[in-house]
């Protein structure tokens, strides 16, 4: 744990945000720069050699080709110590890599950040990260939160089929109005921990919230390679959430078009919404959607276009007969309004019914130049 | 209910879809009396914004009465009659507490999709692409109107509908630009685009003073349409058919251009000449999503120092604007969608006092199921067509 802390904490304590870069992003490491450790290299240029000798001798078939080609990249690693692949996962095994524990298998933990600004004094953003039961408010997956001590927390994420999974989260930092830390426990597949440093905006425009996410995925680089394709845990997300706090802080609800009126209730629609926002490139969000098949996960989708909203459509669709479902309309209080507003419109209680009523058949011109 | 569906270019219809309900503690359910179309719409009718999506309902000028609040809903009350703004405004950020409504940080659900477009994210807009909020709009039976206590602007009684409704957006809008262009007694001031949001830049001109409005368009009626509301003489009429627009212009201004240029045009211009030849070419293979031909004009036209006020619809990327007369002559450029909270009240007055008539600009009326016909004929200017207004109920 105190390991976990220290890597996060120089990177909060730099204001530069360059600096972290090389850090959070192993893909802008140095090209050209040594990676390989000293046995590796000996391997991977024998290797190299032995392919190119198999390659050489069969230039026309595929297989000598792709030996030449592989070969020459072992040669190369081999000669120079450096490794391009490496050098895109992030991953040296040279001394100085071991070193800082970026060989191929050791732990790639990477973080994200986020920052926005809140037209709220400082006490008052703090306050609201630190009570957990928030979270509800700007995590829509969470279903519940349980505060069970100090520092523990047990919060319940809705996942498929309506069984709740739940996570610890321990609160290891606490700087009353500056900077809060959590961080997942017990540690189940990957590591995650959380921290938000706070900050005060210039002249009345609030607090600056810099968010940081540091995630840890098991098996290494190619963990880490795998988790940053595929995971849910992303930018938008990130950059999401935060908005979604933001809005809940500054206006005590957060913007939803979710369970909103639509011409989008019908399979075929479901379909073609399902298409076209894996064309849009929201992958995660409808494959999350798509295994989950129930309401409201849409934390990486566009509000209420997240396919689960149209999948809650359907069911009631097809659940209630016709009938039925007018029955439960007008039952709902809005309904009645609805009856009470347009009784006063027929009757003569309301003159601007009357009026409205007067000036607006097809094509007439009351007031008008025409 | 009955709601205006969009579905893909050139293709919307009538449908029944589900009623809205109250989502968040701060929305309101509007019944609405009065809805009509806008030059805006026409941009998604024609497929030019993007992130629009099959099934959403259109609509962002509306009035009517409130028939149920959310239980932090504080001001309004069930049965106010209400003109709604078409950008959501929280009432509580940076923006909104600067009065730059349509800028409001919290109303946008999908502001990640627009910081990516834009770096960051406005608004959002009532049945405006999901990019701006993805919002069901209002031409619409009933419509749920977030923000409850920010937006809806409640109007007196004595006042129809047709002469409010457009406190919704064209007024504000066309307010906005001639307020834009700061003027000063003697300036002139040239508007590209008669349609509905031109009428009103072109009244708002004449009410802050101006000494000359010249207005430019290719249609006669809706010139005409304009003239007709100008007491005093200080309209003049451009028909850029007719006439070469920067020649006319220098020579109206003796040599001097326009003090300001307004843009109430937008993204799909008309054009003639070899520059809108290219500009639809490149249209044509997705390459440009914006057609700048009138902007074009109003920046090469303005004077030295002036003001180019731009409130046509621009959606993403233009090509060929010429940034060195923007520099060489010191040039101003202002734009926005309209902030229209902003506007409600000191127009509401105007409209009171008998300044102006809004309802001046509407040349049908029609029910919401004549919707699909009344957006073609608005789009290709058929029928004299300049602004439709549409009622939901009989
Ligand atoms: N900024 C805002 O808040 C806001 C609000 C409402 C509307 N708008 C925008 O304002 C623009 C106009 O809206 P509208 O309702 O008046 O639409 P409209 O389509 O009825 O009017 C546009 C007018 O411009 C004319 N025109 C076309 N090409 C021209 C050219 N090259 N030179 C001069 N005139 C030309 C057309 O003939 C038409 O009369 C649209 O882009 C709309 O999206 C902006
Ligand atoms: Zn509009
Ligand atoms: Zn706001």
């Amino acid at each position: 744990m105190q390991n976990q802390q220290s890597n996060v904490m120089p990177l909060m304590a730099q204001n530069d945000l360059t600096a972290t870069s090389d850090a959070t992003e192993p893909m802008k490491e140095k090209l050209g720069r040594r990676n390989v450790g000293t046995g590796e290299r000996l391997v991977s240029a024998a290797l190299g050699t032995w392919l190119l000798s198999y390659g050489v001798k069969r230039p026309l078939m595929i297989q000598g080709q792709l030996a030449n080609l592989g070969g020459l990249l072992c040669l190369y690693r081999g000669v120079s110590g450096h490794c391009p692949v490496y050098a895109r996962l992030g991953v040296d095994s040279s001394s100085l890599g071991q070193a800082a524990q970026k060989t191929l298998f050791a732990p790639h933990p990477y973080v994200l950040h986020e920052t926005i600004t809140i037209q709220k004094p400082m006490e008052d953003v703090f306050a609201y990260a630190r009570d957990l039961r928030n979270m509800k408010a700007y995590m829509p997956a969470i279903s519940e939160v349980k505060i069970q001590g100090d520092t523990q927390t047990r919060i319940g994420i809705k996942h498929m089929n309506e069984q709740n999974l739940n996570f610890d989260i321990e609160t290891i930092e606490e700087i009353p109005n500056n900077q809060i830390s959590w961080r997942l426990t017990p540690l189940a597949r990957f590591d995650l921990s959380a921290s938000l440093r706070l900050k005060s905006a210039p002249e009345g425009r609030g607090t600056e919230v810099q968010v940081f996410l540091r995630i840890k995925p098991p098996v290494g680089a190619l963990g880490t390679a795998f988790f940053k394709m595929s995971s849910p845990i992303n930018h938008v997300l990130l950059s999401q959430t935060l908005h979604r706090f933001k809005q809940s802080i500054e206006t005590g609800e957060v913007a939803t078009i979710d369970g909103q009126s639509s011409g989008r209730a019908s399979k075929r629609h479901l379909l073609l919404d399902l298409k076209e926002s894996m064309a849009a490139g929201m992958r995660s969000r409808s494959l999350q959607s798509l295994r989950a098949g129930r309401g409201h996960q849409a934390q990486n989708g566009a509000g209420e276009s997240a396919a689960p909203a149209q999948a809650r459509e359907l069911a009631f669709d097809d659940a209630l007969p016709r009938g039925m479902d007018q029955a439960r309309q007008e039952a709902s209080p809005m309904h009645k309004n609805k009856k009470a507003v347009e009784t006063q419109q027929k009757g003569t209680v309301s003159p601007s019914a009357v009026r409205d009523l007067g000036t607006m058949s097809p094509m007439s011109s009351e007031g008008s130049p025409l | 209910m009955k709601a205006v569906v969009w579905h893909s270019k050139e293709e919307v219809s009538v449908e029944q879809v589900n009623d809205p309900h109250i989502i968040n503690p701060h929305d309101a359910i509007i019944k609405v009396t009065l809805t009509s179309i806008c030059g805006s719409d026409i941009h998604l009718f024609d497929g030019c914004i993007p992130t629009m999506r099959d099934g959403d309902i259109l609509g962002h000028e509306f009035m009517g009465e409130v028939v149920e609040v959310g239980s932090a809903v504080k001001k309004l009350k069930v049965g106010d009659r209400v003109v709604v703004p078409f950008p959501i405004a929280c009432g509580q950020c940076y923006f909104c507490s600067q009065q730059m409504y349509s800028l409001c940080d919290n109303s946008n659900p999908n502001a990640w999709i627009a910081e990516k477009a834009f770096g960051y994210a406005s608004a959002g807009i009532f049945g405006y692409s999901h990019m701006m909020g993805g919002y069901a709009g209002g031409q619409a039976e009933y419509v749920r109107v977030p923000f409850a206590d920010v937006g809806p602007f409640k109007v007196p009684e004595h006042l129809t509908d047709e002469q409010v409704i457009f406190l919704s957006d064209i007024f504000p809008t066309g307010y906005m630009a001639a307020e834009f262009c700061n003027i000063k007694a003697g300036d002139v001031v040239a508007v590209w685009g008669a349609g509905p949001v031109g009428q009103f830049a072109c009244q708002s001109a004449l009410l802050l003073g101006a000494a000359q409005v010249l207005l430019i368009d290719r249609f006669p009626e809706r010139l005409e349409l304009a003239k007709s509301q100008d007491k005093d003489g200080r309209i003049t009429l451009i028909n850029y058919e007719k006439v070469d627009v920067l020649e006319t212009l220098k020579e109206l201004t003796g040599g001097r251009g326009p003090d300001s240029c307004i843009d109430a045009v937008g993204m799909e211009a008309h054009g003639v000449g070899a520059l809108a030849a290219y500009d639809q070419a490149k249209f044509s293979l997705s390459l440009q999503s914006d057609r700048p031909t009138a902007l074009r004009e109003a920046i090469q036209a303005c004077r030295k120092g002036g003001v180019v006020s731009v409130v046509g619809v621009y959606g993403g990327m233009i090509d060929k604007i010429p940034m060195g007369a923007i520099v060489n002559k010191g040039l101003q450029l202002k734009s926005a969608q309209a902030h229209v909270h902003r506007y409600m009240q000191p127009l509401l007055e105007h409209i009171e006092k008998g300044d102006i008539d809004p309802s001046y600009i509407i040349s049908h009326r029609v029910s919401l199921d004549e919707a699909p016909h009344a957006y073609q004929i608005f789009r290709d200017k058929e029928e004299e067509c300049r602004k439709v207004v549409m009622k939901p109920f009989f």
